[in-house]
């Protein structure tokens, strides 16, 4: 199986990440791997992306604060937010993935309550990042398998809309 | 006279965030947590223009469109659907459907305001 293409998809989750937080906290976040130091954590949301060429599951372990500190808004419900986040964030790496060829399906988010929680999968390959904004630090996973025959190509036609882009018909 | 925008999401901090955006512009906001619902609270009357997510339990966007579009007395009510989703082939069958808008999350709080002021104001 190619290693390009999971450097490829290493690639567009890490945009992803950076565009996400960049348009809530108008900075892009400081990315690195994680090694196995513990961080304060109270929360975990986890989405799927899946189709019959790739699967993946994508994480987000943070603390109450930390997640909250994201928003832009007063923050009602931490466990929703979180769930949301790892939404937008599975959507963004999903439509990434539009561009090369494959259209996964996304879950709806599940948010878990309870410390150190981490994604643990039988997954070929497993990225662990560390990212630290102004207002705390994250924990995001993502494991995938792809299926032996998979190429991942560019599009030569643009088929998804830009984030937080607006149409009127 | 304030328009009144319904805000379909499952997601209850999405429609926190929406109301606070709108309600700041001066419009009257209601809410509802999946599709079945917002057509519900839509066939009540009063609601001037709906922002509503795509993929929701219970009944998703597409298919709470698609009944609102099949009532006579609501075929004209603007729908702006707001979503993770930037495939274009789902947004022209929101299109086709009967959508007057799509907007991908996260959304830009003056694009929605603009949006809701231009389809809600021609309602009202």
């Amino acid at each position: 199986m190619s290693t390009d293409n999971h450097a490829i998809i290493a690639e567009q989750f890490q945009e992803a990440i950076s565009e996400l937080f960049e348009c809530y906290t108008g900075v892009a976040p400081r990315i690195s791997g994680h090694n196995d130091e513990v961080i304060d954590s109270e929360i975990t949301a986890i989405v799927t992306l899946c189709d019959k060429r790739i699967q993946a599951s994508a994480s987000i372990t943070t603390s109450m604060d930390s997640a909250a500190s994201v928003a832009d808004f007063p923050i009602e419900c931490c466990a929703d937010w979180l769930g949301e986040l790892a939404n937008q964030l599975g959507g963004r790496l999903k439509n990434k993935l539009n561009g090369f060829g494959v259209q996964p399906v996304l879950s709806t988010p599940t948010t878990v309550h309870g410390k150190g929680l981490r994604l643990h999968t039988q997954a070929d390959v497993h990225h662990s990042l560390r990212i630290k904004f102004m207002g705390g630090q994250m924990l995001i996973e993502l494991a995938v398998d792809l299926n032996e025959d998979i190429q991942l190509e560019p599009q030569l036609v643009e088929c998804t809309s830009e984030e937080g882009s607006l149409e009127l018909f | 006279m304030s328009a009144n925008v319904l805000v379909v999401d499952d997601s209850a901090s999405v429609r926190q965030q929406v109301s606070m955006t709108l309600k700041q512009s001066g419009f009257n906001v209601f809410e509802a947590e999946d599709g079945a619902i917002g057509a519900d609270r839509i066939a009540q009357g009063g609601i001037d223009c709906v922002i509503c997510d795509v993929n929701m339990p219970n009944m998703n966007g597409i298919e709470m469109l698609k009944k609102v579009k099949s009532d006579p007395l609501h075929k004209d009510l603007p729908v702006v659907m707001l979503t993770t989703e930037g495939s274009k082939d789902l947004i022209v069958q929101a299109k086709q459907a009967g959508a007057k808008g799509w907007i991908v999350k996260p959304f830009k709080a003056d694009l929605l305001i603009a949006a809701v002021e231009k389809l809600a104001g021609a309602a009202v």
